[in-house]
């Protein structure tokens, strides 16, 4: 596990351009924020603030307009497709609002997917999503289709896709934002602890109160830009 | 296995996923199987006939034909007299790949019947050639060939007993007409279609003095008739003993066929042309020789080229099935927008994703060509077994044509559907590589 980990936001910006040349939407207007290892930020906004294009920004899943993100030594901001790609792979975990599991693919095999990618042996791997699925309480459940499973396990085994690789970023989208209260507390739950538990600096964008709270710091996105978050 | 094998196998048999796209797939495979089934039939079609065929010409016809230099084609004209022909014979005999040496005739003379008159090419017969007079036999259709190998044997018990004088040996010839099996087709516009019936040859000798031509007549008596399946032989060809060391000709016997011709049969018909330059060079100069390929080349050249257009107007089948595979891969794409994003999320490279479905579209493009070879080779085997492609068998001589699938003619189709198949996955999998996983996960 490595400790040194540090993910470094400066003056990050971005701009939606309009389609036919019109006025274009900016979005980031300079973010800055930095994280450690095994630290959990909340970014807190109304919808459409910009905090699903700040975590594609940070992931390298989109290009800024200006700024820059940096995850340890690697620059996400200048860095090329496939390196991008790679990037994620290795040193990146994602939650979606959405599960957004393989329909077609068990859960075990879908917890052991991003390995698979990664090139590791498929017996290595399927152990690993054993493992991991184990930790968000789902061995019962590893050999049953994607859409077999509830809501709540969806997401927990998204959890685990996220964090099966031990990622030094875990980046979640609105995690519970489609979960009832009692499955959105155990997701919550389950993906600070692990995420913390690996080391993993974790950054999660979220309307929910309770999981902001749950978080070592709270930023709020405004206007663009990021501000403390006083509401929380 | 690459886990972009995985995908792709596990894509192929999701039991969710568009009705559209899983129609698509399946008409995509049948259609590539059916292409390559009819490319297999087909060209098994072609080479059956072709087979069947060749071997006609080698019932009939040498391996390969040594004769003088002189004569227009050695096939179908006599070249020069060979009365030395036992000499010439054992030194074909000597070059390796030669099986048999012997002699034979190709005169042209005329058939005369009681209908009419017709050209006939006279193919002597041999009385030491057992492998000539085998294949006479092979497609006898009436009558007995084996008078063409006694004729001259009995002649020459016959003279020795008479030690008559000239004259005496010439009335016994003309008491005995010279035996002759006719072609069907030859017999029936001479009229000499019955076993028995009697007719003449008329031939002839061009003397080196301007305009004098000596023409000879000879009594024939027909002996059998035969069917050869080849249109040209049964239409000219009529086979009568060889007469080897036959001296002088007079108005009573004219000599109709004296050996002008070595026949050879090779080990191996496909080595004919090696063997053709080995004779040449032990044979040296003022020698012809022809091998069956040589001699046959514009009929093989005109199957061949047929068993190519036909190959190519079935690849285009192929071809269109190969489209839906295209589609199908292009609908499989946009169903599955979000899940490619998700991969490019985890980290696959848009290399990976292209794999994905070129796998995808390679799966299906196997899967048909596997089916298709197994589908034409079933045909193939129904056809040999109840003889689906049947022919008048009067005007062929041959009752069906076999499917002959030969190992390269079932790979090629197959190989070669794969291969487009290939080429058909490769825009709708850049497409998909170009997904933009921000985009897809914003919207979807």
């Amino acid at each position: 596990m490595t400790h040194d980990f540090k993910l470094t936001v400066e003056e990050l910006r971005k701009t939606f351009r309009a389609p036919r040349g019109g006025a274009g939407l900016e979005v980031l207007r300079g973010v800055s924020f930095a994280l450690a290892s095994g630290e959990a930020l909340a970014v807190v906004g109304d919808s459409g603030a910009g905090k699903t294009t700040l975590l594609h920004l940070v992931g390298g899943l989109e290009r800024a307009d200006g700024g820059s993100v940096r995850a340890g030594h690697f620059d996400v901001t200048r860095a090329g497709e496939e390196a991008l790609a790679r990037f994620r792979g290795r040193e990146v975990g994602f939650v979606f609002q959405s599960h957004r599991l393989l329909p077609d693919l068990t859960a075990a095999e879908n917890v052991a997917l991003p390995l698979l990618v990664a090139r590791r042996r498929r017996r290595d791997a399927l152990d690993a999503a054993a493992e991991m699925l184990a930790a968000v309480g789902l061995s019962h459940r590893a050999a049953h289709l994607a859409g077999e499973l509830s809501g709540g396990e969806q997401q927990r085994a998204a959890v685990a896709r996220a964090l099966v690789t031990r990622p030094r970023l875990l980046l979640a989208d609105e995690p519970t934002g489609n979960l009832d209260a009692h499955n959105a507390s155990e997701v919550g739950r389950l993906l600070l602890s692990l995420g913390r538990e690996r080391g993993a600096a974790v950054v999660v964008a979220t309307h929910s109160e309770a999981l902001a709270r749950s978080c070592d710091r709270r930023l709020a996105l405004r206007d663009g830009l990021l501000g403390e978050a006083a509401d929380f | 296995m690459p886990y972009e094998l995985f995908l792709a196998l596990r894509y192929l048999r999701a039991r969710r996923g568009g009705r559209v796209v899983k129609v698509t797939a399946l008409a995509a495979v049948f259609g590539v199987a059916f292409g390559v089934a009819a490319l297999v039939v087909a060209l098994a079609l072609a080479n059956g006939f072709r087979d069947e065929l060749r071997d006609k010409i080698l019932k009939g016809t040498a391996h390969l034909t040594v004769a003088r230099t002189g004569g227009a084609s050695v096939a179908r004209a006599g070249g020069a007299s060979l009365d030395d022909w036992r000499a010439v014979a054992a030194r074909v005999r000597a070059v390796a790949g030669v099986a048999t040496a012997e002699p034979t005739s190709y005169e042209g003379a005329l058939l005369s019947g009681p209908e009419g008159a017709s050209y006939a090419v006279l193919r002597g017969v041999s009385a030491d050639s057992p492998r000539a007079l085998a294949e006479v036999k092979r497609t006898l259709l009436r009558g007995s060939a084996d008078e063409l190998a006694s004729a001259f044997v009995d002649k020459e018990i016959a003279r020795t007993e008479s030690a008559g004088s000239p004259s005496a040996q010439g009335d016994a010839d003309e008491e005995t007409p010279l035996p002759v099996v006719v072609g069907e087709e030859l017999a029936a516009r001479t009229g000499l279609g019955r076993v028995g019936s009697e007719g003449w040859i008329v031939s002839g000798e061009a003397s080196t003095l301007p305009q004098l031509f000596t023409p000879r007549t000879r009594r024939v008596r027909v002996a059998g008739l035969f069917r050869s399946g080849l249109h040209d032989y049964d239409a000219a060809w009529a086979y009568v003993p060889l007469e080897e060391g036959a001296t002088g000709n007079t108005q009573a016997h004219a000599t109709v066929a004296r050996p002008s011709v070595i026949s050879v049969e090779a080990h191996d018909i496909y080595a004919t042309g090696e063997v053709a330059a080995s004779l040449r060079g032990a044979l040296g100069e003022g020698w012809t020789v022809v091998d069956w390929r040589e001699a046959n080349r514009p009929l093989f050249a005109a199957l061949e080229l047929e068993r190519r257009t036909v190959a190519f107007i079935i690849m285009l089948i192929v071809v269109v099935a190969a489209l839906n595979i295209t589609t199908a891969l292009a609908l499989l794409v946009v169903e599955r927008r979000a899940e490619i994003a998700v991969l490019r999320v985890l980290g696959a490279s848009a290399r990976s994703v292209t794999a994905i479905f070129v796998a995808e579209g390679a799966l299906v493009g196997a899967a048909g060509a596997l089916l298709g070879v197994a589908l034409g080779l079933l045909v193939c085997a129904l056809g040999n077994r109840y003889e689906l492609v049947r022919l008048p068998a009067d005007v062929y001589s041959l009752s069906a044509v076999p499917f002959h699938p030969h190992a390269r003619d079932v790979l090629l189709p197959a190989l070669a559907a794969f291969a487009i198949s290939l080429v058909a996955t490769l825009h709708p999998a850049r497409t998909a590589a170009r997904t933009r996983p921000a985009e897809v996960l914003r919207h979807e």
